[in-house]
């Protein structure tokens, strides 16, 4: 694979970080896939499906003169197009995705995107970019919130400078500020001009309601919407030793909680929320990956690139 | 025993616990910060347990809680009390020893009644005194009576005494004992000793004055409580005869204040002797009902019914009424008995009273004694219900003692026809007619059948039974003749009961005293008309005999009354000498003005008669129900402690022992404080500096 891209002025930390992206999806992909997948380039040709008795309405054009010819019979051939899928990667780079990642990342040593569920979604989007860009399918991607965004928004395209786009801006970005699902899931919607698969990679902490509305955007557009739900299994658990001053990198107030006091009721919560997050996704037929940040990141490749 | 608080103001500073609880409420701001990635979930978390604030160190809250609360209890100056006799101090005084043998003493406690055990412990009280004591005795069973007239200085011959009081049937009359007592000391202060088992509501309370008056004698009461070890007892509370099989039915209402169920024989001793027995199943702690079946011919009288309770024998015994039962015996006097039987003026009234004949009566139904006119003379008012006196020429030898059969419930019917005069009755029956006779009046030419009686108000009652079937058979009745009254107003006393189609009176009734008088207008046979011949007539004879004599059961006078209770009965005019029975015997009585009195000191029957006479009273005496209430009632010494509670009261200051409390748990908390404050030190030392922030990990 080649580095990156010649245009892009990158620093040599954003540099190493790129090609660090690029092991890790190489490996990943290599590891999960080796020698079992096709290419999935598909051809502009029409791929004859079956026949059908003529009706009035069909076009003459389809009519098997042959089948005529011998049979005496009007038959109609049927075609199945072949079209190429695109692909957006969505990845949610809001200041919650800095925080608690016990991530089992792939087995190349230490890695800077070890340790928050950022890293844990940047590796994961380059995965995926590497394996369409492989596969000839065109990727684009959008990032949701986040700073040092060189592109937010960068729509799909084939090819190695696609790719090279998607790390560097994966490399360069730092999760920060609010992701705006809402915002961020309507604007896409608008973008998208033909039907699409969405991967959304996020760990979905604004409010169900808020942002399930722009789901119906997608929706809209015959999405086929997947969503990789981060989060760290701790955290839910609300498996924290002491009491403590809690704070959102996204700022608001602090809290002060026991986790004694509040793990219970914490967990039913978890709970109440999974529920209307499955809920918003099954209203617009999205299919919902809970990923636990400890979970081995090649078997929750692998789920993903066999249902793509 | 009680809790009074002397400084109860200091209440208000129960304020001063919201103090600890507040602070144990609020929260310790932690210091150690945490990035957080699921605040999202946590501010729902949050929002929901608002309300929910657990208390910071509930144990160190509960030390201090308690600590607040003793002092604040201390600062009350709480203070127990509790009744007690007082202290020993006065034992060469004189001493009245109050001993109650009331029923409920009968109590037995094992082998042994509770009047024994008390007096064992009297007799015990009264050997232990110095010589020279001045001692004197009184018993509260029924009446208070003292033993000795006065105080004597010998406590043997007190104590000989009390060893010979027997049990009574009477109620406590607590109140009265200790009047005597009083009184016995004369004037000066001395100790009463009080041996009773304070059972009953009412004995007790009854005795607030007289114990007001000892305090002012400055007279000391010692209450000896003699219990049962668990007061349980089992009583007869109800016995009531009622139709039935047979000759009818006596239900029980057999009581249970025990703790376990019973099985117990009770027998029933009908006024004749004759014993019923059956066998009762009371559950512990309530009632049971046994109905026992009475023969079909009893004496009416008092009967008993007797529970065999080995607790409490002494309210074994229930005495009630019970009506005659069986055949009713009728006196017919027969004023024109004829040459031959079937001309005989009650020829269809004795077939349609005895349809059975002679023998008819042990099936239950009416026996009639036939009489000529001197035969009323036999007129019994314990055996005859009811009397008919038909076409009667004379009948003034017969009006006194008419007139007094009615008046005592007794049940006349007086049938006219062709040998009545109305000089003859109008005098001498007064008292009995409904209206003086005025003449025969012919309803009819000869050879015509007559006026038709008109049907009968089935809403009377004694045309009731008709009213399922047998009306219409009295219009069919023809008169031909009827005697006419002189004119009358009806009213509650007096009225037209039946009558002909034209108006003129057929059956007049007149009440006299307890009794009826039924005026028959015509005849009861079939010189003036043709009633005896119509089916009605025969079940109409019999409704008379049961209309009549239902509710009497004879002469004499039902009444009941309590052991103890003075019972006074009306004499008739002319009675110079009654005498009263009893269940042992004759019984002392006071007559005066016409009334007898006496006072009944055992549960039974009691007779009231004159010689030769039928009884002009039944008493069914039974004991006292509160006597048979066995469990403790209020506590004389506590009665005795609301009236003089520096004497009876005894009281310890507990403010000095709560303030120790106090003081002790403030020091308590105190340690445990240090304890929690150096292992919050020892976590915060542990953790690190307190605003150091937590980055997040990534690069």
């Amino acid at each position: 694979m080649a580095a990156a891209s010649p245009q892009v002025g990158w620093d040599p930390d954003v540099l190493a970080r790129i090609r660090t992206l690029q092991l890790h999806a190489r490996a990943l992909v290599d590891g999960t896939l080796h020698g079992g997948h096709m290419s999935g380039r598909a051809t502009s040709a029409v791929e004859f499906a079956d026949y059908k008795e003529y009706s009035p309405g069909d076009p003459l054009r389809d009519l098997d003169w042959r089948v005529m010819g011998r049979t005496d019979r009007l038959v109609v051939r049927r075609h199945r197009a072949e079209t190429e899928l695109a692909t957006t990667l969505v990845v949610d780079a809001s200041g919650d995705m800095a925080t608690g990642a016990t991530g089992s990342f792939p087995p190349s040593g230490p890695s800077p995107f070890k340790g928050t569920k950022w890293g844990f979604a940047a590796v994961l989007t380059a995965t995926l970019a590497y394996w369409l860009q492989r596969t000839g399918e065109p990727v684009g991607l959008q990032v949701l919130g986040g700073a040092d965004v060189r592109w937010p928004w960068l729509p799909p395209r084939t090819g190695e400078a696609q790719l090279a786009r998607i790390l560097g801006v994966l490399a360069q970005a730092r999760p920060a500020g609010r992701a705006d699902l809402a915002g961020g899931l309507t604007a896409l919607g608008t973008r998208l001009r033909r039907r699409q698969l969405v991967v959304l990679v996020s760990d979905l902490m604004e409010e169900p309601a808020e942002w399930s509305p722009a789901l119906s955007a997608l929706l809209k557009r015959r999405v086929d919407l997947r969503v990789v739900h981060l989060h760290d299994r701790r955290e839910w658990a609300m498996e924290l030793p002491d009491a403590g001053l809690f704070k959102s990198p996204e700022g608001g107030p602090a809290l002060a909680e026991d986790p004694d006091e509040i793990r219970v009721a914490f967990q039913e919560e978890v709970e109440r929320y999974l529920a209307e997050v499955r809920s918003a996704l099954g209203a617009v037929r999205g299919v919902h990956l809970p990923a636990p940040t400890d979970q081995p990141m090649d078997l929750l490749v692998a789920r993903l690139l066999r249902g793509l | 025993m009680n809790l009074a608080l002397l400084a109860p103001l200091a209440l208000g500073l129960l304020a001063l616990l919201a103090g600890p609880v507040l602070a144990h409420m609020a929260r310790r701001q932690p210091t150690r910060r945490i990035d957080f990635g699921a605040m999202l979930l946590l501010r729902r978390v949050q929002k929901r347990l608002r309300r929910r604030r657990r208390v910071q160190d509930p144990w160190l809250l509960l030390l201090r809680l308690l600590a607040v609360l003793l002092a604040i209890l201390a600062a009350t100056r709480p203070e127990l009390r509790w009744p007690d006799t007082p202290p020993p101090g006065q034992e060469a005084g004189p001493l009245v020893v109050v001993l109650d043998n009331s029923l409920s003493m009968d109590l037995r406690d094992g082998e042994t009644s509770l009047l024994s055990t008390a007096r064992d412990q009297a007799v015990e009280l009264l050997r232990g005194l110095p010589p020279g004591t001045r001692v004197g005795a009184v018993t509260i069973g029924g009446d208070a009576v003292r033993l000795l007239p006065e105080l004597v200085a010998d406590p043997g011959v007190v104590a000989a005494a009390l060893a010979d009081v027997q049990q009574s049937w009477g109620a406590t009359d607590l109140a009265g004992g200790l009047s005597e007592a009083r009184r016995m000391l004369g004037g000066e202060g001395g100790r009463v000793v009080v041996f009773s088992d304070q059972a009953g509501p009412a004995a007790v309370p009854a005795a607030a004055d007289e114990l007001e008056l000892m305090a002012a004698q400055n007279v000391s009461l010692e209450p000896r409580v003699v219990q049962a070890s668990s007061p349980a007892n089992a009583l007869v509370t109800a016995a009531t005869y009622g139709e039935g099989l047979e000759g009818g039915s006596v239900r029980l209402t057999v009581e249970n204040t025990g703790t376990t169920d019973l099985d117990l024989p009770v027998t029933v001793t009908l006024p004749d002797g004759v014993e019923i027995t059956a066998f009762v199943q009371v559950p512990a702690g309530g009632a049971a009902t046994e109905t026992v079946t009475v023969p079909r011919v009893a004496e009416g009288g008092v009967a008993t019914a007797r529970l065999d309770d080995p607790a409490l024998p002494a309210d074994n015994a229930t005495a009630f009424h019970l009506p005659r039962v069986g055949a009713s015996r009728v006196l017919v006097v027969d004023g024109d008995p004829g040459p031959t039987p079937s001309a005989s003026e009650v020829y269809f009234l004795e077939r349609a009273l005895a349809p059975w004949g002679p023998a008819g009566g042990v099936r239950g139904g009416v026996l009639p004694d036939v009489t000529a006119a001197g035969g009323v003379l036999d007129l019994d008012p314990e055996v005859h219900r009811v009397v008919f006196v038909a076409n009667l020429a004379d009948p003034a030898p017969l009006a006194a003692r008419l007139t007094d059969f009615v008046r005592r419930g007794g049940g006349l019917v007086l049938a006219l026809g062709e040998t009545v005069t109305p000089d003859l009755y109008n005098g001498p029956l007064a008292p009995l007619l409904p209206s003086p006779l005025k003449r025969p009046q012919a309803l009819a030419n000869p050879g015509e059948e007559g006026v038709r009686t008109e049907l009968p108000d089935t809403t009377l009652a004694l045309f009731r039974p008709f009213a399922r079937g047998g009306r219409g058979s009295f219009g069919k009745a023809r008169w031909r003749r009827l005697y006419t009254l002189e004119p009358f107003e009806e009213t509650d006393d007096v009225r037209v009961l039946l009558r002909t189609e034209g108006g003129v009176p057929v059956l007049v009734e007149r009440v006299v005293g307890r009794g009826r008088v039924l005026l028959f207008t015509g005849t009861l046979d079939l010189g003036w008309g043709s009633f005896p011949l119509q089916s009605a007539y025969m079940p109409f004879v019999q409704r008379l005999v049961t209309y009549l004599g239902g509710e009497a059961g004879g002469g004499g006078e039902r009444m009941t009354a309590v052991v103890g209770d003075g019972v006074q009965v009306a004499l008739p005019a002319g009675v110079l000498e009654a005498t009263v029975t009893g269940p042992s015997g004759p019984v002392a009585a006071r007559q005066r003005g016409g009334r007898l009195s006496f006072r009944p000191d055992r549960p039974g029957a009691y007779v009231v008669e004159t010689p030769g006479a039928p009884p002009l009273a039944w008493v069914a005496v039974n004991t006292d129900p509160a006597e048979s209430a066995v469990a403790p009632g209020p506590s004389l010494v506590a009665l005795a402690a609301e009236i003089d509670p520096d004497r009876y009261q005894r009281r310890v200051t507990l403010g000095p022992w709560l303030l120790a409390a106090a003081l002790l748990l403030a020091l308590g908390q105190i340690v445990a404080a240090l304890v929690v404050a150096r292992r919050a030190r020892d976590a915060a030392a542990a953790e690190g500096p307190p605003d150091a922030p937590v980055e997040p990990a990534h690069a």
